[in-house]
């Protein structure tokens, strides 16, 4: 099933006609087209080698879309790899954050060198994808680098870095995630509160007897919409 | 679904997290989600219905794997004790 179910009952084919054509009215080309190609990689050897095929896309939405669904649906050989660093020189900051987006969910952590100058990029959508790099694949290396980006001018790069805090689930990183409760961007204010509560809740837990853990299950209920 | 199964409160968390706060998270990635889409999606979570099969692709790559399936909102609530 599909984000867009109309897609669902669509064969390799088709979907390969839905990648060549406009997307339908109203639907941002990106979200639409990354659908269509993470369908197309699920079709097996055949899909995959028609998204390699289009991987010199100078459309960006379907760039970025290819991008995903290779990542996705390929293991991480060299020359998938080797693709995805030469994308980190694009020119346009979307496909430079897709592609390293790419490269985390590869576990590719020894291009951490060409990744991490990038958080010194002008775009705060690769600064931001930098962060989930290296809170996921460095945790260690990136907690001075993700307390730094909760001061980062830019809402998306301290949201990204709050919600990378908050998967540490560390009590000591709250002190520096309270003040943006009060952050002026709404986002970044319910990912700070997700991640405070969240963080509370999984320590209270480590500190109750696994009975009362049946009993006790609030953090749900301090993930609030 | 068994009690005794229950998934960690990491999971739990990032799944309640994830069909809660769609619209932020889509955002954060650059989707732009057409209205039309964003009012069914919010439809479904306000009467626990959504999955993580009605989110983005971008979405669905976030979510814990192999653990949920395609339970709903509230099903996961259940699950997780909530």
């Amino acid at each position: 099933m599909s984000f867009y179910a109309e897609l669902d009952q669509a064969n390799l084919t088709e979907l390969m006609a839905y990648f060549q054509q406009p997307p339908p009215d109203g639907e941002d080309g990106y979200s639409y087209y990354v659908e269509v190609a993470t369908l197309i990689g699920q079709q097996g050897e055949a899909g995959i080698a028609f998204l390699k095929r289009q991987r010199w896309q100078i459309d960006q939405d379907k760039l970025r879309a290819i991008i995903f669904a290779l990542s996705y649906a390929s293991s991480p050989t060299p020359d998938l790899l080797s693709w995805l660093v030469d994308l980190l020189k694009n020119q346009h900051a979307n496909v430079v954050a897709e592609a390293i987006d790419g490269l985390t969910h590869l576990k590719a952590k020894e291009v951490a060198g060409q990744v991490l100058p990038l958080y010194h990029h002008d775009s705060p959508y690769v600064k931001g994808s930098v962060l989930r790099f290296m809170g996921r694949l460095q945790p260690d290396k990136a907690l001075p680098i993700l307390i730094e980006a909760l001061h980062d001018p830019h809402f998306i790069v301290r949201e990204n870095a709050v919600d990378e805090l908050g998967e540490y689930h560390q009590e000591d990183i709250i002190t520096c995630l309270r003040p943006l409760l009060a952050d002026p961007h709404p986002d970044v204010r319910q990912a700070t509160k997700t991640a405070i509560y969240g963080t509370e809740m999984l320590s209270f837990q480590r500190n109750i007897s696994s009975e009362e853990q049946e009993i006790f299950m609030p953090y749900s209920l301090l993930v609030t919409a | 679904m068994a009690e005794s199964t229950r998934p960690s409160p990491q999971d739990c968390h990032k799944a309640i997290k994830i069909l809660q706060q769609y619209k932020r998270l889509a955002q954060k990635y650059q989707l732009r989600l057409a209205d039309k889409r964003i009012i069914e999606l919010d439809n479904l979570r306000e009467h626990g219905l959504i999955t993580i099969n009605h989110l983005p692709a971008k979405l669905r790559a976030e979510f814990p794997e192999g653990i949920f399936g395609a339970l709903t909102l509230a099903e996961i609530y259940r699950w997780c004790g909530v």
